[in-house]
């Protein structure tokens, strides 16, 4: 691709770019000063508390409540990033040139229609993945500094869908599946719409088949010596919680538990009933990365599926 | 045709796609809470005492349970009458003048027309009666869902579901479409325009909230947080009344160097658990602000006009922009 093959990709939807280039450059900013205050305020917090054996008058300004207040707004942008980044960039490139009635001529000038959408495409690919991917890692220092629990080391599950590489993945798939939509419905909002819809969809469909995959090979995770933030480090992912037979080593939800013996499945120590240990059903946070690789892989084939069908349009209809 | 008419289908023909998702949407949402309404309504004559929160009878603890399910489930569908207003607002107040612009077809159009003002009237007053016309039956679907989730509520003196039901959800939606006219003029491209018009609402929606929250604390009380009763009342936040009598929130407490890490159970605060026992070392009382929930219908009033003065300059400073800038 030329240089002006390039500029040209841009200067068709500058004021987008420069708006979400601003956006994303503000929203990595305020997460990295977020995950920078957090880390000083709970190391002076942490230091205060040893010393004193309590935390009275441990209290820093900005408090660590403020940090994990901040920390979730930061996390929300960081989640939406990916579907306001690909909607919006994504259904314009085909449906502003067919409804501005400009589509014939930028395909006749081209050596071939395939070729003009991938010089349109290939630009916005790399504007998307490279904002997506400095928001994600933004939101990753966040998520590794939170005031009220210990993930520097290793976050697992926390914040799975608003953070890391995720982001950039999810912002390809939407942004090509709402290239394929623009290219169907040649009208910029009718088409944002219907995309949006698509997407939402798509998305609430593969958190729950994501989620019946997880389950399905959830297994007991032993509850840890309780800590200052809770049973378990390393950030599992949780499903459930269960009672496991210490003789049979045979595991039983706590609801199937409850309904067969009743009361005793809640002894008024709050441990468990004797002869059980209590566990949780879920995946430990050291499979985080084989996750998301799953979760990229399908959202991947979404991706190269939404790509091939916007050509295949592109190719096939009327300007 | 009279001019009523072709007034109507011209402006129907620009915005077609748009009124109709707008139209569906609003046709989907409103048949979800009417159905929810039913089924609520269902389920509370059966056991119409079980829903009372003033008085306990150990069979509701079961029969109570479908009644909450279902109602935390409708939740959801009043959290998007929430958001249809500013989305609607958004979707039809966008494209009225930046899709022209954008299009080229702005120039001609105003041309044609008397002047800038009357087409820019004639295309927003087609836009503004859709949309009150949708978010009117949103009010009203949204309004009969609150009353069967919440039976034994006097919904016209109580802030529960404040936003979410009733006459705000139209003046919200009628503040977006300003937004969304003033800033696809400036901007004179649809979906930059409406990209920056959710940003704007959004801001404007928390300033406003913020601003509200301040105009209204000099109506609240002071209560008990232990006493748990609201009776309806719009909670504004947690405070501690200082033996000075002074009432300050947690902030506030923070910043002067105090920190609370104890209470007793008459709600006197202190610094640590030690502390308890001893009256001289209280720090204050754990209280809470709250509007009177007889004053909704005033404080709906008050943001009413607030937000509806908003949209009023807002489509003052969209016609400005219209009458002035260039066609493309």
């Amino acid at each position: 691709m030329s240089l002006g093959a390039w500029r040209l990709a841009f200067r068709r939807q500058r004021l987008e770019l420069l708006i979400f280039i601003a956006a994303a450059v503000l929203v990595t900013a305020a997460s990295l000063l977020i995950a920078w205050g957090a880390s000083e305020a709970r190391s002076s917090f942490d230091a205060c508390y040893q010393a004193q054996g309590t935390d009275a008058g441990c209290a820093a300004s900005p408090s660590l409540n403020d940090f994990s207040t901040w920390g979730g707004f930061a996390r929300i942008g960081a989640f939406l990033t990916p579907f306001a980044l690909g909607l919006v960039l994504g259904v314009p490139v085909v449906a502003r040139e067919i409804e501005g009635r400009t589509a014939g001529i930028a395909w006749t000038l081209s050596r071939s229609r395939s070729r003009w959408l991938i010089q349109r495409v290939l630009p916005l690919v790399v504007v998307v993945v490279v904002l997506a991917a400095a928001v994600g890692i933004g939101s990753e220092f966040v998520t590794r500094t939170n005031p009220f629990a210990e993930l520097a080391a290793n976050p697992g599950f926390s914040d799975y869908t608003a953070r890391g590489w995720m982001l950039p993945v999810r912002a390809l798939a939407v942004l090509l599946l709402a290239i394929a939509v623009g290219a169907m419905v040649p009208r910029q909002l009718p088409a944002l719409l219907l995309a949006g819809a698509i997407t939402l969809a798509l998305f609430v469909g593969l958190s729950i088949g994501m989620d019946t995959w997880m389950t399905a090979e959830a297994r007991p995770i032993p509850f840890e010596e309780e800590s200052r933030f809770g049973p378990f480090g390393g950030g599992p992912r949780i499903f459930d919680v269960a009672y496991r037979d210490d003789a049979t080593g045979k595991v039983i939800t706590m609801n199937d538990f409850y309904n067969r013996y009743g009361d005793v499945a809640f002894p008024d120590d709050g441990q468990a009933p004797e002869g059980f240990t209590q566990v949780a059903i879920g995946i430990p946070g050291e499979e985080y990365t084989t996750w998301v690789l799953r979760e990229s892989a399908i959202l991947g084939v979404l991706a190269v599926v939404s790509g091939g069908l916007a050509m295949l349009v592109v190719a096939r209809r009327r300007p | 045709m009279s001019r009523i008419g072709s007034w109507l289908v011209l402006s129907f023909r620009l915005n077609r796609w748009e009124v109709l998702a707008s139209a569906a949407g609003v046709a989907l949402m409103a048949a979800g809470m009417l159905w929810f309404t039913w089924q609520l309504r269902t389920l509370a004559a059966t056991e119409p005492m079980c829903l009372d929160p003033s008085t306990y009878f150990a069979a509701c603890e079961q029969s109570a349970q479908p009644f909450y399910e279902l109602s935390s489930r409708a939740e959801l569908l009043s959290y998007l009458g929430w958001a249809a207003a500013f989305g609607l607002g958004l979707v039809l107040g966008v494209p009225l003048v930046s899709r022209e612009i954008e299009q080229r077809t702005a120039g001609m159009a105003w041309a044609l027309s008397r002047s800038r003002t009357s087409w820019l009237l004639q295309r927003v007053a087609f836009a503004a009666l859709v949309l009150v016309s949708l978010l009117l039956a949103l009010a009203i679907a949204s309004e009969a869902l609150a009353a069967a989730q919440l039976p034994t509520h006097h919904l016209d003196h109580d802030f529960s579901w404040y936003g979410r039901r009733g006459a705000l959800i139209v003046v919200r939606g009628l503040a977006a479409l300003a937004v969304g006219v003033l800033l696809g003029a400036l901007l004179g491209r649809v979906l930059p325009a409406l990209l920056v018009g959710v940003f704007a609402s959004a801001l404007m929606f928390t300033a406003v909230s913020l601003g509200m929250d301040r105009w209204v604390e000099a109506d609240a009380i002071v209560i008990d947080p232990a006493s748990g009763d609201r009776e309806g009342g719009r909670y504004l936040g947690q405070r501690v009344e200082l033996p000075s009598g002074e009432l300050i929130d947690y902030g506030e407490l923070s910043r002067r160097g105090l920190s609370v890490e104890a209470n007793d159970e008459q709600g006197r605060l202190f610094a640590t658990p030690a502390d308890i026992g001893h009256p001289e070392r209280i720090i204050g009382w754990d209280r809470g602000l709250v509007v009177p929930g007889r004053l909704y219908p005033q404080i709906v009033l008050r943001e009413s006009a607030l937000v509806g003065g908003m949209a009023s300059l807002l489509a003052l400073a969209a016609t400005f922009v219209v009458s002035r800038r260039r066609p493309g």
